[in-house]
């Protein structure tokens, strides 16, 4: 009796050995067809589905196959989305609300892994405008793009800063003081933030120090 | 850029300071160019807009050309704080030089460093001009690739006797 179930034991070993190695060619040959037909595939719904349907069931994710790189797909576009939430909503209280559009552009790439254009980040974000007014593009008065959270009180002070660095070409504190009615600790807790973020470039060699809005030299770059 | 006078002070964003390096050392390969000078220190003149009153500190500078370094289109002489830019870099005169070399039918020649930068040779004209040190690089890295052998002269380097 003993001796049928151990061989009971090493047929069904066996066979699961058998079934897994089978299962690893048959994701080889999946991922194989991808990358060669990938663009057909792509193109005619009905085999993207079915190659969709093939991946699920052998448990690849049908999100993460190269396909989805030969163009945008939806898919990609919702992950882009979900990015782009995530980043804004992480860095609201860093950042006061407020991004250029290349700063998300880069962080939206680091998080994805992979190249997305300003364009398709822009794209994103209209698209998500249809939810309701989370995120709002703004160009400033200066021609820098600017992503903004619609709530975010500090917001509206980084937008005074960018509106008086476009009149005078730079701020100081004393700057924010005479013209906003600022106290120096706030104007001074704002523009230390604006820079930490990399909005505005620090000259520290006049006292009080000039803060500039890289806006005007970043087309040259 | 170099009328920017944020651009004199190391933004404290590190991705704006990976930036304004990047910035930094395409200033000092153009300002090289632009002199003809290849030598310098983190006190150099074109560290210092004087249009602007503005100058880049030591230390920032110092890390402009260290990075430099680190890329190999530079490298800090010995036994003190001056820097050598590379007007081109080794690697790529050690490949033009491998080229240049077999379509010419120069593949065991000696080639003396003075004859290089005379501009003796036809068509080395990157070569013309390039100092021993530059040179010596390219005799290494010709010697790293196995192409190579640097020839020597009372313990100095002189010329390069190639080995393809």
């Amino acid at each position: 009796m003993q001796q049928y179930v151990a061989v009971g034991a090493e047929i069904s070993t066996e066979a699961s050995t058998a079934i897994a190695q089978q299962l690893v060619q048959l994701e080889k040959l999946v991922l194989k067809l991808e990358s060669k037909y990938g663009k057909q595939v792509l193109e005619d719904p009905s085999s993207r589905a079915a190659l969709a349907e093939i991946c699920l069931s052998l448990g690849i994710n049908p999100l993460h196959l190269s396909l989805e790189k030969h163009s945008r797909t939806p898919e990609f576009y919702a992950r882009l989305q979900v990015a782009v939430i995530n980043i804004s909503q992480g860095l609201s209280s860093q950042n006061s609300g407020c991004m250029s559009l290349k700063q998300l552009q880069h962080q939206v790439q680091t998080q994805l892994r992979e190249k997305v254009t300003i364009k398709e980040v822009t794209k994103a974000i209209t698209d998500l405008n249809v939810l309701g007014p989370g995120l709002r593009l703004e160009t400033l008065s200066n021609g820098l793009e600017v992503v903004r959270t619609v709530t975010g009180e500090l917001s509206s002070a980084q937008g005074e800063v960018y509106i008086a660095c476009d009149a005078l070409g730079y701020v100081s504190t004393e700057v924010l003081h005479d013209n906003l009615g600022w106290t120096m600790e706030h104007s001074q807790e704002v523009l230390d933030n604006m820079v930490s973020t990399g909005f505005l470039w620090i000259d520290d060699q006049v006292s009080p120090a000039h803060y500039w809005n890289p806006g005007i030299i970043e087309n040259q770059i | 850029m170099y009328e920017f006078p944020p651009f004199f002070t190391r933004q404290p964003n590190e991705d704006t300071w990976r930036l304004q390096l990047k910035l930094w050392q395409d200033v000092v390969y153009k300002w090289c160019l632009a002199n003809n000078e290849w030598r310098l220190t983190p006190s150099a003149d074109v560290f210092t807009n004087k249009r602007i009153d503005r100058t880049l500190n030591i230390d920032a500078a110092t890390h402009v050309l260290t990075e430099m370094c680190r890329k190999g289109v530079a490298e800090k002489l010995e036994n003190n704080e001056t820097f050598l830019v590379y007007k081109h870099t080794p690697a790529d005169l050690a490949t033009e030089l491998r080229q240049w070399a077999r379509e010419t039918g120069h593949e065991t020649s000696v080639l003396t460093f003075y004859e290089l930068s005379e501009g003796e040779l036809p068509s080395l004209e990157k070569f013309i001009n390039a100092d021993d040190i530059t040179l010596k690089r390219v005799a290494e890295v010709l010697e790293r690739r196995k192409e190579g052998v640097a020839m020597k002269e009372e313990g100095e380097c002189v010329g390069i006797k190639i080995t393809l």
